[in-house]
């Protein structure tokens, strides 16, 4: 097997437990010191065992290393999360949601008065157009939360 | 149907946290001139025989965490396999802790043992 298959698996796993891991400088600094450990424990397992594959070597390493999800686990009981960020967030995500209804009330308030052609009455009334755009937008909503979790 | 541990894997779970990060007090304090987290891994599992049952990748939060706690110092070295890594000493304040928490173990041990006598 050749060397990039062996980074491709130490690249896959780090990635893997990127997305577990609390976004931040101090997961990063986890992830270089994870690098690192793999890298060593490789150099260390080829030398004690010259006839064996480099991509068979990484896999014993890393299930050394662990799941990514137990260090998540352990990462959070050593890092548990601030009372102040917990209510920063969950502010934010308050603001998101009262915006997204306000934009969604404005829009359908638009479209619901503006006439479609010739007719004087408009082609669809408030609440309709409310539904309508409240589905869009919970769809984005959801989109756009899979792809932050999909990024790496 | 939920799996719960038994009794005494539980006991053993909350035991070795506490227990881990003084190991790994004691493994820095024996390399005044640093050691890195490979080395400390390498040390933990065989010193105790594998007994703290450590899958090493969790051993990082824990050193993080202590390195908050400025029990542990961080410096940078050159690696031959790739880029620098870090090298842990223990501050003074991680000296004081650890000769504080071995104290605390062999009393607790002591009294436990007379406990079963």
């Amino acid at each position: 097997m050749s060397e990039r298959n062996v980074e491709d698996v130490i690249g896959d796993y780090v990635k893997r437990t990127r997305k577990v891991l609390p976004k931040g400088r101090e997961a990063e600094d986890l992830l270089d010191d994870l690098r690192n450990h793999i890298l060593d424990s490789l150099a260390d397992k080829s030398e004690q065992k010259p006839g064996v594959s480099q991509l068979e070597l990484v896999g014993e390493v890393l299930k050394e290393l662990g799941d990514p999800e137990d260090i998540a686990r352990e990462f959070e009981s050593t890092h548990p999360e601030e009372p102040a960020t917990r209510r920063r967030k969950t502010i934010r995500l308050v603001a998101r949601l009262v915006f997204a209804i306000a934009v969604v009330i404005v829009a359908a308030a638009v479209v619901s008065s503006v006439p479609l052609g010739q007719q004087e009455e408009p082609s669809v009334d408030f609440f309709t157009a409310f539904i309508v755009l409240m589905v869009f937008a919970v769809a984005e909503w959801y989109v756009r939360a899979w792809q932050t979790r999909s990024v790496d | 149907m939920r799996n719960d541990p038994s009794f005494e894997e539980g006991w053993k779970i909350e035991m070795r946290r506490g227990l881990l990060e003084y190991a790994v007090l004691a493994i820095v304090k024996r390399h005044q001139e640093g050691i890195h987290g490979y080395g400390i891994a390498r040390e933990l599992e065989e010193k105790t025989d594998g007994l703290l049952e450590v899958k090493e990748g969790t051993l990082y939060p824990i050193l993080h965490r202590l390195r908050e706690d400025r029990l542990l110092n961080v410096r940078a070295e050159r690696s031959d396999t790739g880029p620098s890594r870090k090298v842990y000493v223990l501050t003074g304040e991680g000296d004081r802790v650890y000769r504080e928490l071995s104290f605390m173990l062999a009393r607790m041990y002591e009294k436990l043992e007379a406990l079963s006598r």
